[in-house]
């Protein structure tokens, strides 16, 4: 946090991420942010020495909005500043060539920072090539990054920051191209090993969602599957990991047919998805969200589609709109129309599963609507070939309970039953179940994600210092829930 | 097909030989991305032909070990030769015999395996066409297209295929009535008129436990139980339910 947040109580509760300086020209900008860095580096000593990672958590976090203001100056100078000779910093001044920043100070303390400081600053250079798209440089350096996090795997303290690392490396792979071959995937598996008998929680779940989503992009969904049967995903990791994770499971559980499991995991990623940012995600995940909620016999409505964040979803419209009225025909337009659009979002293997829920729908809606009508009938409403086809259709349907009647095979028609008084029935019960369930679970999990602040209650603290010390909480809550952060 | 002339016996000698050869050369287990593509290409084809030998054999267990290996050559040393001209017909028979096998998970996620291009290919596209016709409940018309079939090793499993959509049908017509003609029984369970066709219609109904009562089937009712637990409460069901809706709440106050 910056200097100038540490006032009183008193002052209006703004997140305020801006650092502090007088005149906003460029040059005082890359300053105040060295300064920034430079606090940054303090509060990880402090959170080294407090074995508190809250402090480094936080810093983490803060990356999101320093990313942006990063050069390579600064970079520079930060590397002179804080790395020693021995260790390694010539190689990292390589990745930032230029000129250290002008008007600030670079001489460097005596003693040695801790290691965390200096994988931090690592990490910080590796956001910047990231950024500028210097991928060659940044695989380079992430993978350095991440041998090195390897090198030390009992320092607590630098798990959140290997989380990262994993990520970025993954980020820089995939974002020049290169095919993640057997090697890069063992690699990560053994980095997985390492991270889950080491109870490093982020980097856990990190590496499990890198791993994902180089299956599901690949296509490997037996390989993904069986990952998914082995590993148990840490739950006491940020929400962002979280939904990550939910949104491929949830993939992969629609690949193979659960839909229902794959509809609650795609609600649960938007859920848990930020407020503010990870716009493009959320873009992704409603598009899913629609396709199986489809594939489940429900029709989304129609106020999904109006959603701030979806964007043209009017292929899905269409889609929609032909499940729902049981046309095949409007399906197939459907379908060969936005064929590419599908394609490129990957939907359409799912989409081409939808022919038999038009049908279904199809035939739920004749049989309310007729007490008794004929196959051939059903045949051209349906748009199917024949009517001998029908019998066998509609006695799957009855059988699979998606419609209620008998069928009458002397006068070739179906007749439907008489409306059951639902109440009587134990659907309500069932209905009341699951949402009593969802209900303690939120509760559940709720009460898990309480923290209580360590040791503090056994300082004696005057009450200044405890006025100061609940403004600083209140802050971090509100930090908490209005940052964007992280979508590193 | 023909079997005749087929040696089945000395095939599996010469097989197992050249599986020898491959494993002396460690490329058994794992098809090296950066070895030549010729030995590459001689290892697809080996395991290529070991599929159809399986197919020969019918054995189906052998079929499917064998064709894991080769999903290995076609999908991981995809890069480093030329594309197989059988491989299409292979993935093709692969569905459709995990098709038949009823393994709808697996299935899927071998369709999803396959780049969409691919998916007018004479080979995949009649397979996820029986599909589709499995899920609507079209039995009928798998029926109509089991003898058109892209390629004559398809045959083998279609039979086994047409079996599970039998017995499908035979589930179906189950819940939907009480009893059935005997014409339209077997018009529905796909028995041909002739006589051979009947004799496995009674055999088949016999199995399944209908009682043939004045020219009409009775099927076993599966309607029934229905109605019957429509009325009564899953009293275990809910009491688990309630008592942990009260422990919940326990903890809460």
């Amino acid at each position: 946090m910056v200097p100038k947040e540490q006032k009183s109580a008193s002052e209006p509760m703004e997140v305020d991420n801006e650092p502090s300086t007088s005149a906003p020209t460029e040059k005082s900008i890359e300053v105040s942010t060295f300064e920034w860095i430079k606090e940054h580096t303090k509060q990880i000593e402090r959170s080294y020495s407090s074995k508190d990672s809250r402090l480094l958590t936080k810093v983490i976090r803060e990356i999101h909005t320093l990313r942006k203001k990063l050069s390579a100056p600064i970079l520079r100078s930060i590397i002179l500043s804080f790395i020693h000779e021995n260790n390694r910093r010539d190689t990292l001044l390589t990745y930032v060539p230029g000129s250290p920043l002008a008007g600030v100070e670079t001489t460097q303390s005596v003693k040695q920072p801790p290691v965390g400081t200096e994988i931090y600053i690592q990490l910080l250079i590796v956001i910047f090539l990231l950024d500028h798209s210097l991928f060659p440089a940044a695989i380079q350096c992430s993978k350095d990054l991440t041998l090195r996090v390897a090198e030390m795997p009992t320092r607590r303290t630098t798990y959140p920051l290997a989380a990262r690392a994993y990520f970025c490396y993954s980020r820089a792979i995939e974002s020049s191209g290169i095919v993640f071959d057997v090697s890069i995937m063992t690699f990560f598996y053994t980095r997985l090993q390492s991270a889950t008998i080491h109870h490093d929680n982020s980097s856990e779940a990190s590496l499990i969602n890198i791993i994902l989503r180089v299956h599901v992009q690949n296509e490997q969904y037996d390989r993904a599957e069986a990952l998914l049967s082995k590993i148990t995903f840490p739950e006491r990791t940020n929400n962002n990991e979280n939904s990550r994770f939910c949104y491929y499971k949830g993939r992969i559980m629609a690949v193979q047919l659960d839909y229902s499991a794959s509809h609650r995991l795609l609600q649960d990623a938007l859920r848990k998805a930020p407020q503010n940012g990870a716009i493009g995600f959320k873009q992704t995940v409603s598009k899913f969200l629609i396709v199986v909620q489809l594939l489940l016999g429900d029709i989304p409505e129609r106020s999904q589609f109006r959603a701030p964040h979806l964007r043209a979803p009017r292929p899905y419209l269409h889609l929609t709109q032909a499940v729902r009225t049981g046309d095949l025909h409007a399906f197939n337009d459907a379908v060969t129309t936005y064929h590419q659009r599908f394609e490129k979002e990957s939907t359409y293997t799912l989409i081409i599963r939808l022919r038999h829920n038009v049908i279904k729908t199809g035939l739920q809606r004749i049989s309310l609507s007729y007490s008794k009508i004929s196959f051939k009938d059903i045949a051209d409403k349906l748009q199917l070939d024949s009517q001998w086809d029908v019998e066998l259709i509609v006695a799957k349907a009855i059988r699979d309970k998606a419609i209620d009647g008998s069928i009458d095979l002397q006068n070739r028609c179906l007749c439907s039953k008489e409306d059951l008084n639902v109440y009587s029935t134990e659907e309500p019960g069932h209905a009341f179940h699951t949402r009593i369930t969802f209900c303690l679970d939120v509760h559940n999990q709720a009460v898990k994600a309480m923290r209580y602040p360590p040791k503090a209650y056994k300082q004696l603290e005057n009450s200044e210092a405890a006025r100061e010390r609940e403004a600083q909480e209140l802050e971090e809550g509100l930090d908490d829930a209005m940052d964007d952060d992280d979508i590193l | 097909m023909k079997q005749s002339n087929v040696d089945v016996h000395r095939c599996n000698q010469i097989f197992n030989e050249l599986k020898m050869e491959l494993v002396k050369r460690s490329e058994f287990f794992d098809p090296k991305s950066d070895s030549a593509p010729e030995s590459i290409f001689f290892g697809r084809s080996i395991h290529e032909l070991g599929v159809k030998l399986a197919i020969y054999e019918s054995n189906k267990t052998a079929f499917h070990a064998r064709m894991q290996r080769l999903k290995l050559y076609y999908f991981d040393a995809r890069s480093s030769c030329l594309e197989s001209s059988m491989m299409w017909e292979m993935l093709g028979l692969n569905l459709l015999y995990l098709l038949s096998e009823n393994r709808l998970a697996e299935f899927h996620r071998e369709v999803e395996k396959i780049p969409n291009e691919q998916l007018n290919n004479v080979y995949i596209k009649a397979v996820i066409e029986y599909e589709q016709y499995l899920m609507e409940g079209n039995y009928h018309k798998i029926y109509l297209v089991s003898g058109n079939v892209p390629s004559p090793a398809y045959k083998f499993f279609m039979k086994s295929l047409l079996d599970t959509a039998r017995e499908a049908a035979a589930t179906c017509m189950e819940a939907s009535f009480d009893r059935i003609g005997a014409d339209d029984a077997r018009r529905m369970l796909s028995f041909k008129s002739d006589k051979q066709s009947l004799s496995d219609l009674q055999t088949y109904i016999a199995k399944r436990g209908w009682r043939l009562i004045d020219a009409h089937y009775h099927l076993k009712a599966v309607h029934s139980v229905d109605d019957s637990t429509r009325n009564n409460i899953p009293v275990i069901q809910l009491l688990t339910n309630i008592v942990g809706y009260a422990r919940e709440m326990e903890q809460i106050i």
